[in-house]
């Protein structure tokens, strides 16, 4: 029986003149792997920060795996902002030590391997990196935990076509496949093929939510073309 | 969770004053010796002395200044860059409740504050021990002496009353911090320009308790008179008693300030809180 992860109903928030969310209802199920697609602007960072408590909605409400964003619901997300969050006076093994201590279901042995390959040391300053190799740290700890929810905020936005290669096999290889991996892009040729669902916001409604298959079965184009289609209009 | 975030808020409290502590305790002993075997000797004089035995005195009170007002950007900036900045998207979406961040915070700031104080009592002491062991041995024991000799001993209740002024150090310093947070969750409700909304709040938060002071004070007069008669009395006892009641007067204040202020925090963290 398919289970309720997420559940939005009703969800608005406004930033005085302007509407982020205008009324979204919405319902994600655990293993899938879901895009949040829509221009710049349409108000997907604005969902996911609501879904990770970040940000209050001005009405509606968040149920995630049944219980309002608190310390229960952010112990099963593991979130990927759209920037970086490292403390500056911090190493490497300051943050895995970090994230081991706060996430039961984070995994040191998958970290320290990430971190291998990512040529990483425990005694390395975070501040001393490179802005991508922060990037990249940042998910591969998000990446190390078995949680039931990812939210991954443009993981792919802003970074070159081999970057965005090592994110989408890092988080492909390594997510835990009974939970459900929500991703925002507005890049979806470079995500489409791994979709079991998208999820289309426009101007802070959800005008489409539909399996992929569905979608190019009913409409006989791809999703990327779908997406063309309706947001031609849309600054990207 | 309140135990895992302050060991982090810890060990960046230690890696940004531990060097410091220790280099103000070093620059004690080393005053200690050059104020001793340089200022006051005539084997050094003009430029060589004032490198010698100025530039470290010099030195000690700039990295005192220096210490004294990173201790304050301290507490600021771990509440504001911490929770409100960057920071804030790790930490608010660690599995803890919005009240263990602040008391988080807070602890830590305490600590501080606290070992500052200690290492400020510690260098004085090894500046004493190296300029005159001796003297400063020998000073300990006059007083020890004296107090001996006039048969001074600290009146029935005394202990209370240390006890309430160790507590009132306390809780004058956790509501002083916690008026900074409250200040900066007060200015996070601004749509722009947060930092200065922080800093207007706290001006307001002061003109507001100077109001409910003065209105409060008045309503309290035949007390407050009460306390003014002890503390004039020539015994020790009724001063004491006086000593009592004004510290449990201001104990009281700064108690009650510090639950509204880290009330008022967690409120507007758990239900208004807006990473832009």
């Amino acid at each position: 029986m398919a289970t309720e992860l997420v559940k939005c109903t009703g969800l608005y928030r406004d930033f005085g003149d302007v509407t982020a969310l205008d009324g979204v209802d919405l319902t994600l199920e655990g293993g899938k792997i879901v895009g949040l697609l829509g221009p710049n602007g349409s108000g997907k960072t604005t969902l996911i920060k609501i879904l990770n408590g970040l940000l209050q909605p001005t009405a509606g409400q968040v149920l995630i795996n049944g219980c309002a964003p608190g310390p229960e619901s952010k112990s099963i997300i593991s979130y990927l902002p759209d920037r970086g969050y490292f403390p500056g006076w911090m190493c490497v093994g300051d943050m895995i030590d970090m994230f081991r201590d706060f996430y039961a279901d984070f995994d040191r042995n998958k970290a320290t391997e990430m971190c291998r390959v990512l040529g990483l040391e425990d005694g390395q300053k975070i501040k001393t990196l490179s802005k991508g190799t922060r990037e990249k740290m940042q998910l591969m700890l998000v990446m190390s935990r078995q949680a039931k929810l990812y939210l991954l905020d443009e993981p792919i936005a802003g970074v070159d076509p081999a970057a965005r290669e090592f994110i989408m096999k890092t988080i492909l290889t390594n997510y835990n496949e009974e939970g459900t991996v929500l991703i925002s892009t507005h890049l979806l040729l470079d995500v489409e093929q791994v979709l079991d669902e998208a999820i289309f916001l426009q101007r802070g409604k959800v005008v489409l939510h539909e399996g992929v298959d569905s979608i190019r079965e009913r409409t006989g184009q791809s999703v990327d073309a779908l997406f063309r289609e309706m947001f031609r209009s849309e600054q990207w | 969770m309140l135990g895992k975030l302050i060991k982090y808020d810890f060990r960046c409290l230690i890696r940004k004053f531990g060097p410091m502590w220790l280099g103000l305790a070093a620059l004690a002993l080393l005053n200690g010796f050059t104020v001793g075997h340089v200022l006051e000797s005539d084997k050094f004089n003009g430029v060589l002395a004032f490198i010698l035995g100025g530039v470290p005195i010099m030195l000690m009170v700039t990295m005192w200044i220096a210490l004294l007002v990173m201790m304050v950007v301290f507490v600021c900036e771990r509440f504001y860059k911490g929770l409100l900045g960057d920071e804030g998207y790790l930490m608010f979406t660690l599995p803890a409740a919005t009240w263990e961040h602040i008391a988080s915070k807070l602890i830590v700031a305490l600590v501080l504050e606290l070992i500052t104080m200690l290492v400020g009592a510690l260098s004085g002491i090894l500046f004493s021990l190296v300029y005159d062991a001796k003297g400063f041995m020998g000073a300990i024991e006059e007083i020890r002496r004296s107090l001996q000799e006039i048969g001074f001993r600290l009146p029935a209740g005394s202990g209370w009353f240390i006890f309430g002024l160790v507590l009132l150090c306390i809780f004058s310093t956790v509501s002083s911090d916690l008026q900074i947070y409250q200040s900066i969750a007060l200015g996070h409700l601004a749509r722009k320009n947060r930092a200065a909304a922080a800093v207007l709040a706290y001006i307001a938060i002061n003109v507001v308790m100077t109001i409910l002071i003065s209105v409060l004070v008045p309503m309290g007069r035949g007390f407050m008179n009460s306390i003014f008669l002890l503390l004039n009395d020539n015994s020790a006892e009724a001063f004491l008693q006086g000593g009592n009641r004004m510290l449990g007067l201001m104990l009281g204040w700064c108690v009650v300030k510090s639950i509204l202020f880290f009330f008022g925090t967690n409120t507007i963290l758990s239900r208004r809180l807006n990473l832009e």
